[in-house]
């Protein structure tokens, strides 16, 4: 009993410093010594006006140039990966994964495609926050939600484009992800149009410049969309009221973000102008794009300058260098209204009227357009096909060297499978590959196997053009 | 017997802490003095270093050079004081005194062959081992390590030297080591261990450099001549009142102090050489025509000869490493010299230090670069001809003082600058291995390689840019760095401790790298010059407290409690600058013509945790302690508040207890166990909802050319309000014994450690749009379990000779045991889809897969063909990405009275695949790689090349480059001669000694890259991609005692 006295008196002791301790707690101390200290955190309550919602609107823009066709370091997007694998572009790269892109040999777990497809579907959520944000605090900012809206479905006609069917297109709310299932990449161009939709209605009969410009943009997107469904004629008739020189720019600045194909090309020497003949000899179905010396591709071969190299970055790869849209600050078209005047042809190739379409190829190339800031020489008329099929070539040729450059190569590329009964070794690239092996078969991308942490998706529904 | 009773009235605890802060000198003469000395049997001599304490008080010292002592303030009566020394058998004396006395206690100790530590640090102070239920790994006389190994920083104090630490040394000059001890616990937090220096929480970072991969590291700051002891807690049952933070276990360095005696100087010198003796791979050429066209020259490959596409004329090769007038290898240097000075008097004792080392790389530019500057007229910077230096100052002074019979007062105060250079190497274009790796094989132009660079330069073979640009671009490091501590142990009475420790570690990095106008490789606009500089402050807080009060509550049982609080505050801040487009003669970032820049204020994480602890010793051989330490941290989330970690312990001394039967042979056995919890944190801003910020170039009007740079937001982190800790809690059990009359010492722990709320990034697909696609949660749990042994020999303890061996091993087995579960509410099998390296249920973390392939020269050729090689769809588990099995060997002899030590390390790490980056990346990307180009390469060489290369049906891997890593290396070797007395008075030094050693001699293995070791990276899977290996240090130093 003595002991037990005189322990628990030597607990008084211990017992004070306890107490002192919860005393300094319950004076707040504890919560001075333990506030946290993050002052490189942007939190929620600084999006929450606004001023806010329109940052949000700026930085999805930003994000849409960046998921297309930007950035600041060694990787390409959506339209380099794209081009890459058609005939635009060759690998003068040591990356497995890029020669893997060029080969059409990409496999669904190749990391560097996984990015570019995360990217775009990241961007999609991006328009999506500025949407809300945009919606709650300025809701009469209409231009700028149709824009965000333009954006979501340009993003996901983009994946329906290039991507196998199957793509999934969800959405997070409140930080939670909403997956969704697989659709289609019919389906996937019908979702782009209904966001169309919704930003035409939005923009209304408005006249103010930004919404004209918008409403523009909308229309091209839209019209494309309806090509890859095959409605040519209301495509056409969406395209119409666009005027040929209107384009929507993606701009890039140095202390942003650079354009992407100035970091792959000059500044690293990793993608090089695709040409229709290598060391294997002639490369089946490729256009010449590098050789063609053709004025909406001009090229520069070689040095310009001590220093610079006539290799590509794999130190073996002839480097040919597109001076169209290199400059690291050139601004680059999303839609333009030639790509309106190419829908237009293409409606009249499908009528057929083949006169009615090279009227409008030939007026392209008498007055041509400006590609960003380069205007493009005028060229000598063509002569009119003389069956619907070498129309069907020419068409599609002509429209390469328009939108080089401008992911639109893949997705014609299908359409010429899909809407036009080619086959695949009469479209793509085929037979020995310059660099080891053979071209494999890959006539659309992959979708990633992270894509499996949605439940709904299993891969690829099928891999048709 | 009167038993030491020293709790008194109810007034007696305030009353006695006012007389003994306001009149001590009257405290003390109510108390006894014990004064002695300790001295070793047989030689008389003094045993220095020594722990003297009171059993079942907190009262102790440290015997001075002379072996002498002084406790104050001893309670009167009877009690018993021990006294403990590495190298010596521990010794225990009962002693009545009565107030005032001033008592003698001398000690006798003997020497023993197996050198056991006795005492090592705690979170509270310092504690016998055999009171700890836990293993702790010392790792022996640090100061007498660095006299006599090869050791040059601390990743060599610690590699190969405790069972179940993972240590994979830096392969550059001053750059960052991969340091892990009991396998991994956490899937997506940092698995390095906390490091404590002093009783200070230190930055132990690794520094990214931008060279390609390989860091610099701040534990390089530390001088090994300053460090006294390192001791190793290896998890959470031991380092629980680490708290958040020593779940990865902790490293416990302490710094050499002063002791009582006249003043003592130590000086030493060490000089030598550092080689890059590795074998570096090998091109090949293999010269030949179509067959259509003789004359059309050709480089064949295996495959081309093979289907006929090619016919080999003959084949060179060219190792520019092995090619005396190419190689950028050459001899390095490593120089060190170093003055100690320590004494003092029982108030005030003393140590300061001062050591200066530099080290030179054995990368240098080579001479054909020297002379192509000199004949374009541009003179050579030192930085340029040798881009691999390290230097090291750095200044300690320690300083104990007894500023009454009842308070001591501990300061420790460093400052070390390093400066450090290295080239571009690794995953870089610029790497000079990369550009040596491409070469073609050959020597001059030939097979479409001009040999001409796009300067006009002769290339001499290196494939796109020569060492000479390369190594013109700088970059450097430099690093102050101020640790210091303060220690306030206040002891009021002989059964009551209270200490307290504020510290703080002080870093300021600057960075650098340049390359000027005209400068560097010939490669984009890289020669119109560029910058890039910062400054980055770090600064880690440490305060703690604690009371400990002691109580002999019978004469078998003693209770010691002990309460008290931790906090520390972790935090750093920065500024950088860049530029490109430099002027002639520019060097700053505000002279280029595109500018960018970028600034961070103080952010910090803080945890403040309260613990309280119980230990109760029976008989002075059992031994039982618990206790728990809450925490509460910056970093968890809104709705998480606290966290709380438990820890019991167990130690028997079985072989003292009566009942245990005795052998001749079996000197002592103790057994042990413990449990314990710890935790780590989330990283600061892990739980908050963020955004970013993104500057966008935007039009006026959408869609137009019109532009401007305006700011934008996007959003960021997803946020988890709900985050909290990792916990690990760990169950270790083992024992210790000494046989054979002290001879051999045994050492085993089997241990049990599980990660429960492990952290996982858990992924979100990409289609769901969200801002970040992964969420950090506490989701799943992971499991390490092992073993740990080791056995120190004596085998021959003979006057003319000694020898003495040490085995140590361990295995861990970490498995992953779940991951949560999916949105459907189903387990997650697998984190990493469709990756080579993957976090499943049931393997280990980080395991490797990748597909795997069959081969058949079907032809007979002799050559697998590219239709000879099949690619399986499916993945396969390749293994674990890190060692799970470790063993060391080493082995001393002492010749001529010990005179002349010679010394071997052996060290072994297997069980683990390695992926052999170079020999994929370079087969794959050139027609030069023996598995490609050599005749005698073999069928299966040859078919991983193919199945890399080639693949089949679309579908390619690189599964035959992911090897067995396991290698054993020959470490250490070191031979120390101490002079003879006469020799040594000459220079009139107490004594003196010469000793040789050399580092890292030879590796076997069966891995086909650089080297088992060769790494760039500070994370839990090593990486190397055109990375260096160890290098051979060969080293010569002067010890001299006055």
């Amino acid at each position: 009993m003595k002991n037990l006295m005189r322990r628990t008196r030597r607990v008084i002791a211990p017992a004070a410093v306890v107490a002192g301790i919860l005393a300094m707690s319950a004076c707040g101390l504890k919560d001075r010594l333990l506030e946290p200290q993050t002052p490189q955190v942007i939190s929620p309550s600084n999006v929450q006006n606004a001023d806010g919602a329109d940052a949000l609107y700026v930085g999805a823009i930003g994000d849409l140039a960046d998921a297309l066709n930007g950035g600041n370091n060694n990787q390409e997007q959506l339209w380099e990966w794209e081009g890459l694998m058609t005939d635009e572009f060759k690998s003068g790269d040591t990356f497995s994964q890029r020669n893997d892109d060029d080969q059409r040999v990409t496999v669904s777990n190749d990391g560097v495609m996984r990015r570019v497809y995360q990217h775009q579907q990241q961007s999609r959520g991006r328009a999506r926050d500025a949407i809300n944000a945009l919606t709650e605090f300025e809701p009469d900012a209409h231009a700028k939600i149709a824009e965000m809206y333009l954006m979501m479905g340009f993003l996901e006609m983009s994946l329906s484009q290039d991507w196998c069917n199957g793509v999934p297109y969800g959405e997070t709310v409140d930080g939670v992800p909403q997956y969704t299932n697989p659709l289609t990449n019919a389906d996937g161009f019908k979702l782009a149009i209904a966001r169309f939709d919704t930003a035409l209605t939005l923009l209304g009969s408005a006249s103010d410049k930004q919404s004209t410009s918008v409403r523009n943009a909308v229309l091209i997107a839209k019209g494309r969309a309806q090509v890859d469904l095959g409605q040519f004629s209301a495509a056409a008739a969406t395209v119409a009221p666009v005027p040929v020189d209107y384009q929507y720019l993606l701009t890039y600045s140095i202390p942003t973000n650079s354009n992407e194909w100035w970091e792959m090309q000059p500044n690293t020497l990793r993608y090089t102008v695709g040409d229709s003949v290598d060391k294997t000899g002639i490369v089946k179905n490729s256009i010449p794009f590098a050789s063609a010396n053709d004025p909406r591709v001009p090229i520069l071969v070689g040095k310009e300058s001590v220093g610079e190299s006539d290799v590509s970055f794999d130190g073996k790869t002839p480097y040919f260098e597109s001076e169209l849209y290199t400059g690291r600050e050139d601004p680059i078209p999303m839609v333009s209204g030639l790509d309106g005047q190419l829908v237009q042809a293409e409606a009249d190739l499908n009528k057929p009227d083949i006169p009615a379409m090279m009227k409008i190829l030939n007026d392209l190339r008498a007055t041509p357009p400006m590609l960003g800031n380069y205007q493009p020489a005028a060229m000598a008329p063509l002569a009119t096909p003389a069956t619907q099929d070498a129309a069907v070539s020419l068409f599609f040729r002509e429209k390469a060297f328009w939108q080089f450059e401008r992911g639109e190569r893949l997705s014609d590329m299908r359409r010429l499978m899909r809407q036009y009964g080619r086959t695949e070794d009469e479209v793509f690239p085929t037979g020995p590959f310059f660099k080891n092996g053979a071209y494999g078969h890959n006539v659309n991308i992959p979708i990633p196997d992270r894509e499996q942490n949605n439940p709904n998706f299993k891969g690829c529904m099928d891999r048709k053009a | 017997m009167h038993v030491l009773r020293p709790w008194g009235g109810r007034w007696r605890l305030p009353l006695a802490a006012l007389l003994a802060v306001a009149i001590p000198a009257m405290a003390q003469a109510q108390k006894a003095t014990i004064t002695g000395h300790v001295t070793t049997v047989g030689t008389g001599a003094p045993v220095a270093f020594g722990q003297v304490m009171v059993v079942g008080t907190t009262l102790g010292t440290t015997t001075g050079s002379d072996g002498a002592y002084t406790i104050r303030n001893v309670p009167a009566g009877t009690l018993e004081v021990r006294v403990l020394r590495v190298g010596f058998q521990g010794a225990k004396k009962a002693i009545t005194v009565t107030a005032g006395q001033q008592a003698t206690l001398d000690f006798a100790l003997s020497a023993v062959a197996v050198q056991l530590q006795g005492v090592v640090t705690t979170y509270t102070g310092s504690q016998r081992v055999a009171e700890m239920g836990n293993s702790v790994a010392t790792l022996g006389n640090i100061g007498k390590e660095v006299e006599t190994k090869p050791v040059t920083d601390l990743t060599d104090l610690m590699v190969a030297k405790a069972p179940g630490v993972t240590v994979l040394p830096g392969n550059m000059t001053g750059s960052a080591p991969t340091i892990r001890i009991r396998g991994l616990n956490s899937i997506s937090l940092d698995n390095a261990p906390l490091y404590v220096i002093d009783g200070v929480r230190m930055n132990s970072d690794a520094i990214g450099l931008g060279i390609g991969g390989t860091q610099a590291s701040y534990l390089n700051t530390l001088d090994p001549e300053q460090i006294a002891s390192i001791e190793i807690l290896k998890g959470p049952s031991a380092a629980t009142l680490y708290g958040t933070s020593g779940a990865n276990g902790v490293v416990v360095i302490t710094t050499k102090r002063g002791q009582v005696g006249s003043t003592r100087w130590n000086f030493h010198a060490q000089d030598g050489m550092v080689q890059d003796r590795n074998n570096y791979m090998t091109q090949y050429a293999i010269w030949g025509h179509d067959p259509k066209d003789p004359s059309s020259l050709q480089r064949c490959v295996l495959v081309h000869i093979a289907d006929g596409s090619c016919v080999a004329d003959s084949t060179t090769s060219l190792n520019i490493f092995n090619s005396p007038d190419l190689t950028p290898l050459a001899t390095g240097n490593h120089q060190d010299y170093g003055v100690e000075v320590s004494g003092g008097t029982p108030a005030i004792r003393y140590f300061v230090s001062g050591d200066l080392t530099s080290e030179t790389g054995p990368v240098r530019m080579p001479d054909f670069g020297v002379q192509y500057f000199d004949s374009v007229g541009t003179p050579v910077r030192d930085e340029w001809k040798n881009p691999e230096h390290f230097r090291r100052n750095s200044f300690r002074a320690n300083l104990n003082m007894s500023l009454s019979p009842t308070f001591d007062l501990a300061l420790s105060s460093s400052f070390g600058q390093v400066n450090e250079r290295l080239p571009n190497v690794d995953n870089n274009l610029f790497s000079y291995l990369y550009n040596a790796f491409q070469n073609p094989g050959f020597r001059g132009p030939g097979l479409g390689y001009s040999d001409i660079g796009g300067l006009g330069e002769d290339l001499h073979s290196y494939a796109f840019f020569t060492p000479a640009q390369i190594f013109q671009q700088t970059t450097e490091d430099g690093i102050n760095r101020y640790i210091g501590s303060l220690t306030g142990d206040w002891r009021p009475f002989s059964w009551m401790e209270n200490g307290v420790t504020v510290g703080i570690d002080y870093d300021n990095e600057n960075y650098l790298s340049i390359n000027r106008f005209g400068e560097g490789v010939a490669f984009s606009d890289n020669r119109q010059g560029s910058i890039f500089s910062s400054r980055t402050d770090t600064r880690d807080l440490t305060a703690k407290a604690h009371s400990t009060v002691s109580w002999q509550a019978t004469r078998a049982i003693n209770l010691k409690t002990t309460v008290g609080l931790g906090y520390e505050n972790t935090g750093n801040s920065f500024t950088t600058g860049s530029g490109s487009h430099l002027p002639p003669g520019g060097q700053q970032a505000g002279q280029a013509a595109i500018l960018s820049g970028d600034s961070q204020l103080l952010a910090a994480d803080k945890t403040l945790g309260i613990f309280a602890e119980e230990a109760i010793a029976f008989n002075d051989r059992l031994y039982i302690n618990g206790g728990v330490r809450t925490d509460q941290n910056s970093a968890f989330g809104t709705d998480f508040q606290r966290v709380y970690y438990p820890h019991f312990q167990v130690s028997w001394i079985i072989s003292d207890e009566s009942f245990f039967p005795h052998f001749s042979w079996l000197n002592r056995l103790r057994l042990r166990s413990a449990y314990g919890a710890s935790g780590v944190q989330p990283r600061s801003t892990d739980a908050l909802r963020t955004f970013s910020a993104n500057a966008v170039n935007i039009a006026n009007i959408p869609g137009s050319g019109n532009s401007k740079d305006t700011p934008g937001l996007l959003a960021d982190r997803l946020g988890n309000q709900n985050l909290k800790p990792e916990t690990s809690s760990e169950i270790e059990g083992g024992f210790e014994s000494q046989i054979f009359h002290n001879r051999v010492s045994l050492d085993f722990t089997y241990f049990h450690k599980k990660t429960t709320n492990a952290l996982i990034d858990e992924q979100i697909a990409a289609s769901s749009g969200a801002s970040r696609l992964t969420l950090l949660e506490n989701l799943g749990s992971t499991e390490n379990k092992g073993i740990e042994a080791s056995v120190n020999a004596t085998i021959l303890d003979m006057p003319d000779l000694e020898w003495d061996i040490t085995v140590g091993g361990s295995h861990v087995t970490n498995k992953v045991l779940s991951l949560g579960l999916d949105p459907t509410g189903k387990p997650n099998p697998t984190i990493g889809q469709g990756s080579e390296r993957r976090d499943t249920v049931g393997l280990p973390i980080n395991s490797y897969f990748a597909r795997p392939f069959t081969y058949a020269d079907a032809n007979g050729d002799g050559i697998i063909g590219e239709d000879e090689v099949t690619v399986s769809p499916d993945f396969q588990y390749l293994g674990y990405s890190f060692a799970p099995n470790l063993a060391t060997i080493s082995s001393g002899v002492g010749l001529l009275h010990n005179k002349l030590r010679l010394t071997a390390l052996l060290d072994y790490k297997g069980g683990f695949k390695l992926f052999n980056n170079d020999g994929d990346f370079f087969c794959l990307q050139s027609n030069q790689c023996y598995d490609e180009t050599h005749k005698n390469a073999s069928l299966f060489a040859q078919a991983r090349l193919v199945a890399d290369r080639y693949g089949s049906d679309g579908l390619k891997t690189d599964y035959g480059y992911y090897e067995d890593g396991s290698f054993w290396r020959l470490r250490e070797v070191a031979a120390t001669f101490t002079l003879p007395e006469r020799w040594a008075r000459v220079i009139h030094a107490s004594d003196a000694s010469l000793n040789f050693s050399a580092r890292n001699l030879h590796v076997w293995t069966n891995f086909t890259g650089t080297d088992p070791e060769s790494n760039y990276g500070d994370d839990d899977v090593q990486t190397n991609f055109a990375t260096t290996a160890p290098p051979s240090y060969f080293l010569f130093r002067l010890n001299l005692h006055y």
